[in-house]
């Protein structure tokens, strides 16, 4: 019997219109997983949205001059668009705004999350991004601002609003 | 601790215990998509440019209506340039082909016409080009044949690319390299050849014309090359024929004795999606397809080209399609895994579903081979980035996993009547299996 046989593409090639992907991806494939995975309390949503981040990153080859930076912002957006998502799949009648407490409340049975991400979840997404870039992602107060597209004042108020409402949870899981 | 060390903490010990899985499968075929969609994009939005010119012609221009409707309808359809640069072949309709069916074309002045008689040699022993990937492989006859993909190829569908013949015991100067083709490839050993299809880009469409090319399965010498009616994706060498799947979903039928006659099977009703890979049964009734859009395998009268059944397949995308004496096996992706999942011949009804959990493994990239006998019986090897496992034809039942010994990301391994076999840089290296996994 003859079997058919295809060329599946493996991984772009270093050197080829753009960075050295390979090290690229392995310094920050896992951190991306990790970072979504966080935004949006499912590591699995996490993988796809660090592929699709880096299937982006690829596609704009050199035209990009950062590419930590880049990937960093278009997991955030690719989250942040990805939780939306989840919250009109569920066809509320009266979709809360992304950023109102309790708009993501909809994913939390989609994911068996840990108490922190679980925690993180019930924040407005502007406040969880601010805290896991900051905190998790250890980006200074202008990175976060540049990530989020928004001012560093803007970024304060959103953690210290965040940590303030994280404040119970963070001592109950003392 | 502060809020904010103790915030960092927990999140960093949370993200930690995730190990994610290996990416690259995912992430290439990810951007494959996106390169369909933009050249998708790129083919419509003139095509819609073209049909609003003419609606406002035909507001403006009175008396020109019908002239112009003709014109119109003849516009959609992004590759129809492709084509219109073709050689004109006429065109003959057999008598006893029940309508619809199969058209059958000749090319002008035979053979020597739409040929292009070979004369680059292929050089001898395996030799991967530096700088080239080695794609799926395949065990067949004493050799592993694989493709070298150039780094163009890969990133561009644009590049050079070759076929390498490994032999199973010996070493790696006794096989043989091809000379470049425009890449990437898809092979099948069959039919008194070895058969490729030249700018075979998986999970893409493309609009450039492909080549049939006929190599020698030994020394990888190019005998001859055929022109094709339009960009294909896959090919089958069996039944005495070539079967070569285009990325408008139609199929083309090469007599190897008279490879200019085309028989040509159009594509399936309501299917838009490249003929991802094709494969004949074994008796030679029936044809499968794997077609992208809808993303589903498709059976055919072999002889006729008259669609019998249709499976829908719950993913975003396909890599294969094998027909066996006992069942069809197509191997495809459901999101961010891999699944294969069988069908009986005949009605495509579905009894087993493998992913890499079945022998523990990710599920992001798994690959597939049938090993089959005369009688029917044989296996079906799964594998993924570690690990592989054997599984019973007839039914699909789990048998055994095993080891892969090279678990570099995406090293080929094909399975085959001699064994199982892992590619490297240095050539094939034999897999140890369990003895239940051996057809006996």
């Amino acid at each position: 019997m003859s079997e058919p046989s295809k060329a599946v593409p493996p991984f772009p090639a270093a050197g080829v219109g753009g960075p050295d992907w390979e090290p690229l991806y392995r310094s920050h494939y896992a951190g991306s997983v990790r970072l979504a995975g966080l935004l949006t309390g499912d590591y699995h949503h996490g993988e796809e949205i660090a592929q699709d981040a880096f299937a982006r990153l690829l596609e704009a080859g050199a035209r990009v001059e950062n590419p930590a930076a880049y990937l960093r912002a278009t997991v955030v957006n690719l989250s942040r668009s990805r939780l939306r998502r989840l919250v009109l799949a569920r066809r509320r009648p009266d979709p809360a705004s992304p950023d109102s407490p309790g708009a993501d409340e909809g994913i939390e049975a989609a994911a068996a999350a840990g108490a922190i991400r679980a925690a993180l979840r019930r924040l407005p997404t502007r406040q969880r991004e601010a805290l896991v870039l900051r905190f998790y992602g250890d980006l200074s107060l202008a990175e976060v601002a540049s990530t989020m597209g928004v001012s560093e004042g803007a970024v304060k108020t959103h953690l210290h609003r965040g940590l303030a409402a994280l404040a119970p949870q963070l001592e109950a899981l003392r | 601790m502060n809020p904010e060390d103790r915030l960092a903490s927990l999140m960093r010990a949370d993200a930690g215990s995730r190990q994610p899985g290996d990416g690259r499968h995912g992430i290439t075929r990810r951007l494959a998509a996106r390169r369909r969609a933009r050249q998708l994009r790129r083919a419509i939005i003139p095509a819609a440019a073209a049909v609003v010119a003419v609606a406002l012609a035909l507001i403006l221009l009175p008396g020109g209506a019908s002239t112009q409707r003709v014109h119109a309808a003849n516009q959609p359809g992004g590759t129809g340039t492709a084509r219109g640069t073709r050689p004109p072949a006429p065109t003959t309709t057999p008598s006893s082909s029940p309508s619809p069916g199969p058209s059958v074309t000749s090319a002008a002045g035979g053979p020597s016409a739409s040929s292009t008689t070979a004369s680059a040699a292929a050089t001898g022993g395996a030799r991967l080009p530096a700088g080239y990937d080695l794609g799926q492989a395949t065990e067949q006859s004493g050799s592993v044949y694989a493709t070298g993909t150039s780094p163009a190829a890969q990133n561009t569908g644009s590049g050079s690319a070759v076929v390498l013949r490994y032999p199973v015991s010996g070493p790696t100067s006794d096989g043989a390299t091809s000379s470049p083709l425009p890449g990437p490839l898809a092979y099948s050993l069959g039919s008194g050849g070895l058969w490729v299809v030249t700018g075979a880009q998986p999970y893409a469409s493309s609009t450039a014309l492909s080549t049939l090319v006929e190599l020698d399965s030994q020394t990888l010498a190019t005998r001859a090359s055929y022109p094709l009616t339009g960009p294909a994706g896959s090919v089958d060498a069996a039944g005495g024929a070539v079967w070569v799947g285009l990325d408008s979903g139609a199929v083309e039928r090469f007599d190897p004795a008279h490879p200019a006659a085309v028989m040509a099977f159009p594509s399936p009703s309501g299917g838009s999606g490249a003929a991802e890979s094709v494969s004949l049964s074994p008796d030679g009734s029936l044809l499968y397809e794997l077609i992208q859009q809808p993303l589903a395998v498709v059976e055919r009268d072999a002889s006729t080209g008259k669609v019998l059944h249709t499976a829908s397949l719950a993913g975003p995308g396909g890599d294969t399609v094998i027909a066996t004496a006992y069942g069809v096996w197509a191997h495809f992706a459901t999101g961010m895994a891999d699944t294969v999942e069988g069908f009986t011949a005949a009605h495509l009804t579905s009894y087993a579903n493998i992913g890499g959990t079945d022998f523990g493994e990710s599920s992001e990239r798994l690959g597939d081979a049938v090993v089959g006998r005369a009688d029917g019986t044989g296996r079906l090897y799964v594998w993924g980035y570690q690990r592989a496992g054997c599984f019973d034809l007839k039914s699909g039942t789990f048998i055994a996993a095993f080891a892969l010994p090279d678990t570099a990301n995406g090293t080929p391994v094909a399975a085959g009547p001699d064994g199982v076999f892992q590619l490297g840089p240095q050539g094939s290296q034999r897999v140890t299996i369990p003895a239940t996994c051996t057809v006996g």
